[in-house]
């Protein structure tokens, strides 16, 4: 269990991200509709986007730890192949083998990232991430770009990876079963605003707003 | 962006005359192939800044974004990631203004003129071929303009369809 104290003033156009939240988690997950401010919140805890405040985990700024960085649909290097991509972090560690391991990425790594599939992609992508040997893991809706036949191969590996890296994770979904078997703490997101936090097995259990679900 | 070439010629003509404010680096340049050279780029300078724009603007922010959370420089980012795939966009800025800079008049004579051998452009050899009643020559040279003008845009819409994710 890690400490997460947020503090995040941000604004893109009309929109305003106003988050401010003390807990405890491993994995803390981001929950809400569509356009709720999730991904603006994940751009600010990998630091690719500026934001008043600060994010500390474990007592350590965002701005000072090395993120894993999971987008949504993985955002690989397309002119790269699957190895390279892999291999691409200037941080390259010893860990490299073994998430390409973990997520059975072996007969892929000579390929090109064209003919993937969504479920391949997002394996790369995570062992792209977890190459980087970070300080906290970012998943973005890491299941949004897979077939939906394929999620439960996707998310087994996904829990593998939960169970074999010690890491601090933000896990993002609108889906409320993937968080409650994921995260530790979740945290609703609803125009920008903390609307809801603590175990997701108390807040997931609330009747969502039906907006919610249809998003 | 439209410029008329002969204003241009005029304009560095001016800024390049030994009294102009740029004569003490290139007044020596005035009719010779360096003038030619600056006259066929400015002239092609906006073809080809659009183009790389365009390429660059078609790389996705996130690809950057993504490069830089794992640990790489901006001046990294550009190398690896923005510039391999917004090459075809630059690819095609060069092989337009270059076809658009061999086959320059207007600026190219006022600046360079019409010294065979040296200044000559594609457009300018034609006239002069014209002017001197080589009929066969500036048949050559306006055939030898059109394979230039239509392969190059040809290559630029293959390259541009062919592109997809790649840039």
């Amino acid at each position: 269990m890690n400490s997460w104290q947020l503090d995040v003033q941000a604004e893109v156009g009309q929109f305003k991200l106003s988050v401010s939240l003390n807990c405890r988690a491993r994995v803390l997950g981001l929950f809400g509709p569509s356009g709720s401010g999730k991904s603006t919140l994940v751009e600010r805890f990998a630091s690719v986007q500026p934001f008043i405040g600060d994010i500390l985990i474990g007592g350590r700024s965002v701005r000072e730890l090395r993120v894993g960085w999971v987008p949504q649909e993985g955002a690989l290097f397309p002119h790269l192949t699957v190895a390279e991509n892999v291999d691409y972090s200037r941080m390259l560690g010893s860990v490299r083998d073994r998430a390409v391991e973990v997520l059975g990425i072996e007969g892929l790594l000579e390929r090109g990232v064209a003919g993937l599939s969504g479920g391949e992609s997002q394996r790369v992508s995570l062992a792209r991430a977890l190459a980087s040997e970070p300080d906290i893991l970012i998943l973005d809706e890491p299941l949004s770009g897979v077939d939906l036949p394929r999620r439960a191969n996707v998310f087994r590996f996904l829990l593998d990876v939960l169970n074999e890296f010690e890491l601090p994770m933000v896990y993002v979904s609108h889906d409320p079963a993937e968080m409650l078997a994921v995260v530790d703490h979740v945290l609703c997101l609803e125009a920008g605003r903390v609307v809801e936090h603590g175990s997701p097995d108390k807040v997931l259990t609330i009747p969502a707003p039906s907006h919610w679900l249809s998003s | 962006m439209f410029l008329p070439p002969v204003a241009v010629g005029l304009m560095l003509l001016l800024a390049m005359a030994p009294d102009g404010p740029m004569g003490g680096l290139f007044s020596g340049f005035l009719f010779s192939r360096n003038a030619a050279i600056i006259a066929a780029s400015v002239v092609s300078f906006p073809l080809l800044l659009r183009h790389v724009q365009e390429g660059f603007a078609a790389v996705p922010l996130r690809l950057s974004q993504v490069s830089r959370s794992l640990g790489q420089s901006a001046w990294s980012t550009f190398w690896r990631i923005e510039l391999p795939l917004a090459r075809t966009g630059v690819a095609v800025g060069v092989l337009l203004s270059f076809a658009r800079g061999v086959s320059e008049y207007g600026a190219t004579s006022v600046i360079a003129g019409v010294i065979p051998g040296e200044t000559e452009t594609l457009a300018t050899g034609l006239m002069r071929r014209l002017n001197s009643g080589d009929d066969s020559g500036a048949i050559m040279l306006a055939v030898l303009s059109l394979v230039v003008g239509f392969g190059a845009v040809l290559i630029s819409e293959l390259a541009m369809k062919n592109r997809g994710g790649r840039g």
